[in-house]
C-alpha cells in the first residue's frame, strides 16, 4: 500500500486527509509538526508527503528545505498545502523544494491528481531502467 | 500566525501601514478564514459520500445546504480578501462582516439541528463529525470578528443590524 506521510497542526484537517485519501487506498500516516514530521519520514520512508506551509514553530518551508538537504528523504516528493492563495506563494513553496502546491479548502480530486502524478514520476526516476522495459507504463496506483 | 498588536495599531491608521504589511494582513486575515471553512467544506463532502442514495433526504438536504453556503463564503472571502488586489474599503470590510455572521450563523443552526437529529437517532460517528462542523463554525464566527481587527472602524451598521464591530 502506498505510504503518505501529512505534516499538519490543526487535529480536523489530519482527519479530513486521513479518512478521503484512507478511502481511496492509501495508508496517511499523520504527525502534529515539523519535528515529528522529520522523525516519521526517516521512520516509515513515505511515498510522498504532504506539508502544511502554516506549521507552528518549524514552518512547512523551511520543515521542507531540512527534507531536501538529508540526503536519505530527498527523494521524497513533498506537496505544499495551505490556506493561503496569495499571488508568488506557490512559487516561494517550489524554491523551498516542494515538488507541487494546493491550496485548501481541498478539493481532492484536484489533490489525488497531483500526488498520483508526483508518485509515478517518482517512481519512473527511480527505476528508468525499468521503465523502459515495461514501455514507461506508470505504477499501480489506489483508485481515486 | 497572530498579527503584531503594533501592526494592529498601526493599521487603525492606514497612513502608518505600508501597504506591503497592509497586503501581509490582509492574507493573514483570508487564510485564517479560509481553514475553518475547509473543515466544515470537508466534513460535508465525507458525510455525503457516505450517504445512500435513497435514504436520509433531510440529512443529505441539510448537509448540501450547509456545503454550498460555505463554498459561497469562500467565494466571497477571496473576493474582498484578495490580498493581490486593491484593499477593500472599511466599510466593505463592515458589509462582509455582518453577511458573514449572518450565514455562520444559519450555518451553525442548520449544523446543531443535524447534531440534535443525530444524537436522537444515536449514530455517535455521525454526531462526532457534526460536533467538528459545528467547532469550525464557532471558530469561524468569532474569526469572524478577530481576523479583520486591523481595518479600521467603520460607520457603517452592518446587514444585521448590529453596529460595526
Amino acid at each position: 500500500m502506498i505510504k503518505l506521510l501529512y505534516i499538519e497542526d490543526t487535529e480536523n484537517n489530519r482527519i479530513l486527509i486521513t479518512r478521503r485519501l484512507g478511502q481511496s487506498g492509501y495508508q496517511v500516516l499523520t504527525a502534529e509538526n515539523a519535528e515529528q514530521g522529520m522523525v516519521m519520514a526517516r521512520a516509515e520512508k513515505p511515498d510522498l508527503i504532504l506539508m502544511d506551509m502554516g506549521l507552528p514553530e518549524v514552518d512547512g518551508w523551511s520543515a521542507t528545505r531540512r527534507f531536501k538537504e538529508d540526503p536519505t528523504l530527498k527523494h521524497i516528493p513533498v506537496i505544499a498545502l495551505t490556506a493561503h492563495v496569495m499571488h508568488g506563494d506557490r512559487e516561494k513553496a517550489i524554491a523551498a523544494g516542494c515538488d507541487d502546491y494546493d491550496t485548501k479548502p481541498f478539493q481532492f480530486a484536484r489533490l489525488l491528481t497531483k500526488i498520483e502524478t508526483l508518485l509515478a514520476g517518482n517512481e519512473r526516476s527511480r527505476h528508468p531502467s525499468e521503465d523502459a522495459k515495461n514501455g514507461a507504463a506508470t505504477p499501480k496506483s489506489p483508485q481515486p | 500566525m497572530k498579527p503584531d498588536p503594533a501592526d494592529l495599531q498601526k493599521a487603525r491608521n492606514p497612513d502608518a501601514l505600508s501597504s506591503e504589511k497592509l497586503k501581509e494582513l490582509i492574507g493573514q486575515a483570508q487564510h485564517d478564514l479560509r481553514n475553518p471553512l475547509g473543515n466544515i467544506l470537508g466534513f460535508c463532502e465525507i458525510l455525503l459520500s457516505q450517504l445512500q442514495p435513497d435514504c436520509e433526504k433531510e440529512l443529505r438536504v441539510g448537509l448540501q445546504a450547509i456545503y454550498d453556503s460555505s463554498h459561497k463564503i469562500v467565494n466571497d472571502i477571496d473576493w474582498s480578501l484578495d490580498p493581490d488586489k486593491s484593499p477593500a474599503s472599511p466599510e466593505e470590510i463592515t458589509s462582509l462582516q455582518g453577511e458573514l455572521r449572518q450565514r455562520v450563523g444559519q450555518i451553525l443552526v442548520r449544523i446543531d439541528a443535524l447534531r440534535s437529529d443525530a444524537a436522537k437517532r444515536e449514530e455517535a460517528l455521525l454526531s462526532a463529525d457534526l460536533c467538528r462542523m459545528s467547532d469550525s463554525a464557532r471558530r469561524l464566527s468569532q474569526l469572524i470578528e478577530t481576523a479583520l481587527a486591523f481595518y479600521p472602524k467603520s460607520e457603517l451598521r452592518s446587514s444585521t443590524g448590529a453596529p460595526a464591530t
